[in-house]
């Protein structure tokens, strides 16, 4: 429904800045959080349920081992901290933590631009497909040579 | 039920359970031969112009909509299959095509020995025919749907020529090809359910596009809905979608008349047959046998052996990928089919397991697949070495499939879960599934073999999964084939022991697995059970 959400304004801000570890910024390739990923995981947890609980309980946990570990929020942990914190949660809640990345992937890799910017075709593989130099048939002439090599049977 | 579609003269002569592969087979070669044929099949149409590849976010489709696990993919013609005690997730399609549907149609045959492992290499037994008797219906079932290849492969006997010439197999395949012939070891082009040339009705040649497993937009791909499917309509058959068959009717005779199904609207109807055919894939097929109870079979029907849903066999298949320091055109061209080596296919002993695997080379495809880390399911690292890694992989790499050979093991099996059920209330399969030594060692095997080929190909890192979880595709063994009714559910032509008028064709019946793609073998089966149905008509239908 229009403007349901799933994430507070400060869990979206931890969440964007977890992204930013996941995926970081690297010279013109955005960090994750900073390109809309968060709203496309958002969606995927309005569709369900389970997924909700599972992000929201993440998150809370990601905060607690911020703490525990630097002190701080994690929003206010130095980048080497807050990558050890994502360590530790990675460690203690694996299915969390790989459904996260998942989604991180999926929301990140999605967009033209980013594909664009890694190299890869961005439009879609049709209707367009692409052209392959026809296979030479000399390229088996090793393997001819050699001749049979499937096991013999008596036939029927 | 629904009165009006039961009427007492609506008989069809035959009744076909399942529009996939071999279904499709059986129903265009019935039909051409004059019979009635109606077929049920509880998915629908999927139009080729339909498919997500041509969309923006084609990518996404393959973890949704278009995911080969039904358990993750929940459409509503999907059935739920428990699979925690399996160690491969079983795949399908359910849709008029069947699997053939998100196939990557690489359609090797077997070879004449994988019909004789009992008399070769002393394990599990041989099958009620050989590679001669089966190779006309090879031979028939690739003319009706195009195979793109080349003859001259000396891994197998001499074949007859392919209708198109073989894909091309690019920098990706030139690379891994010069890797075996450094090492001397046997590779060959793919026999691929994929037309390069024109061939057959409304279909246009493949143009390397890549993601077969999300459907082709061209009808390039030789899926059942495009071959034997609008030939099958021309020459009368009747084709119902969205019709979910509960069980098969039998009479006080123990004969079956037909099948009991719900339509979309979760309406009971029946329809009646001389003869049903049951095509509903390994597990499929014997989850409606078991599910199909009376007085002459309270264990299922043709059951009385106790073999359905025993013996299911997948592939044991691991994920082996190599990293080069070149960019290949890896996601250019059909992503499961351009070559492979059957090096290690025969037995060799010395090498301290029996039979043998195959080495599939797989492509790459999309950022996202690339990301998630493709056939091997390495995800890319997230972190401060993220940007590099996938710089690394994107476009660098090469994976081979390693497909064991499965040898039958009654634990392993297919059973009616005790509280899962579909959305008509049907109890849904349950699969046991655990790798028995000889797998765990012809895995490790061909995962080594693998890694020698990669880096002989040039690779400079080599990653592995060893257990490819999301590799069921083959569905095998629950209904096996032979001459011997205590230790097999149909004979050699399909029939079931217990119901002379009952047969199945799906791959049920294999009575080995081999260690190849197992859709050109289910169709050639079929095509030879209808031919059976056909000479024998009189006496069975």
């Amino acid at each position: 429904m229009p403007g349901e959400s799933v994430f507070t304004p400060s869990q979206r801000v931890l969440l964007q800045a977890v992204l930013n570890r996941i995926i970081p910024a690297e010279g013109k390739l955005p960090g994750a959080g900073t390109v809309g990923v968060d709203e496309t995981i958002e969606g995927a947890a309005l569709a369900s349920t389970l997924l909700r609980r599972t992000l929201l309980d993440g998150l809370a946990a990601i905060e607690a081992t911020a703490w525990r570990t630097g002190g701080n929020d994690f929003v206010a942990l130095p980048a080497a901290i807050q990558d050890e914190t994502l360590r530790q949660v990675e460690q203690a809640r694996p299915s969390f933590f790989s459904q996260l990345v998942v989604l991180t992937y999926r929301g990140y890799y999605l967009q033209p631009r980013i594909v664009q910017l890694v190299g890869m075709e961005t439009r879609p593989p049709q209707p367009d497909g692409f052209t392959l130099p026809t296979f030479d048939v000399h390229l088996l002439d090793k393997v001819k040579a050699r001749g049979p090599i499937y096991r013999p049977t008596e036939g029927p | 039920m629904d009165a009006s579609r039961d009427a007492a003269t609506d008989v069809a002569d035959v009744l076909i359970i399942g529009a996939g592969a071999s279904g499709a087979a059986v129903a265009w070669r019935l039909g051409s031969k004059g019979f009635r044929v109606v077929c049920l099949e509880q998915g629908g149409w999927i139009p080729p112009q339909s498919y997500p590849i041509s969309q923006p976010d084609w990518e996404l489709h393959r973890y949704t909509d278009f995911h080969p696990d039904p358990n993750l993919r929940g459409l509503p013609e999907d059935y739920p299959v428990e699979n925690s005690e399996s160690c491969f997730a079983p795949l399908m399609f359910n849709a008029v095509g069947g699997s053939t549907i998100h196939w990557s149609a690489h359609f090797p045959r077997f070879h004449p020995s994988d019909f004789r492992v009992r008399s070769l290499d002393g394990v599990a037994d041989d099958w009620p025919l050989t590679y001669e008797e089966l190779e006309p219906f090879y031979d028939l079932n690739d003319r009706q749907i195009g195979v793109a290849g080349l003859v001259g492969d000396p891994a197998y006997p001499p074949k007859a020529a392919r209708q198109t010439p073989p894909l091309a197999i690019g920098s990706f395949g030139a690379t891994l090809a010069r890797g075996f012939d450094r090492l001397g070891w046997h590779w060959w082009v793919s026999d691929s359910a994929v037309i390069s040339a024109p061939y057959g009705e409304n279909r246009q040649p493949c143009n390397y596009c890549g993601p077969c497993d999300i459907g082709c937009t061209r009808a390039a791909r030789s899926s059942a809905d495009v071959t034997y499917w609008p030939r099958a309509i021309k020459d009368g058959v009747t084709l119902v979608t969205r019709a979910r068959v509960r069980e098969i009717s039998v009479d006080n005779e123990g004969l079956a008349t037909g099948a009991i199904y719900y339509d979309a609207a979760g309406r009971l109807h029946q329809q009646r047959a001389r003869v049903v055919v049951v095509a509903a894939n390994g597990i499929g097929t014997p989850r409606l046998l078991l599910n199909s109870r009376s007085r002459h079979f309270p264990d299922g029907l043709a059951n009385r052996g106790g073999l359905v849903g025993k013996n299911l066999m997948y592939h044991p298949f691991a994920g082996v990928g190599g990293v080069f320091p070149e960019q290949l055109d890896s996601t250019r061209g059909p992503i499961g089919s351009s070559l492979f080596s059957h090096e290690f296919y025969e037995t060799d002993e010395s090498r301290g397991y029996v039979r043998g695997f195959m080495l599939q080379a797989v492509r790459q495809s999309g950022p996202v697949h690339t990301a998630l880390g493709g056939l091997v399911g390495q995800a890319v690292p997230w972190g401060p070495d993220h940007h590099r890694v996938f710089a690394e992989r994107s476009s660098h790499m090469a994976y081979f499939g390693v497909m064991c050979e499965d040898l039958p093991d009654e634990r392993n099996e297919v059973v009616l879960d005790p509280n899962l059920v579909d959305g008509d209330g049907i109890p849904a399969p349950r699969v046991r599934y655990r790798l028995d030594a000889n797998s765990e060692r012809m895995l490790d095997a061909g995962i080594a073999r693998a890694r020698e080929a990669l880096d002989a190909a040039g690779a400079t890192e080599v990653l592995v999964n060893r257990i490819v979880r999301p590799a069921g595709w083959h569905l095998l063994g629950t209904a096996r084939m032979g001459d011997d009714p205590n230790r097999s559910v149909v004979d050699r032509w399909g029939c079931a022991h217990d119901v002379r008028n009952l047969f199945i064709v799906d791959g049920s019946v294999f009575v080995t697995s081999a260690a190849v793609n197992p859709t050109t073998t289910i169709q050639a089966l079929a095509l030879r059970t209808a031919d059976y149905i056909d000479a024998n008509r009189r006496n069975i239908v």
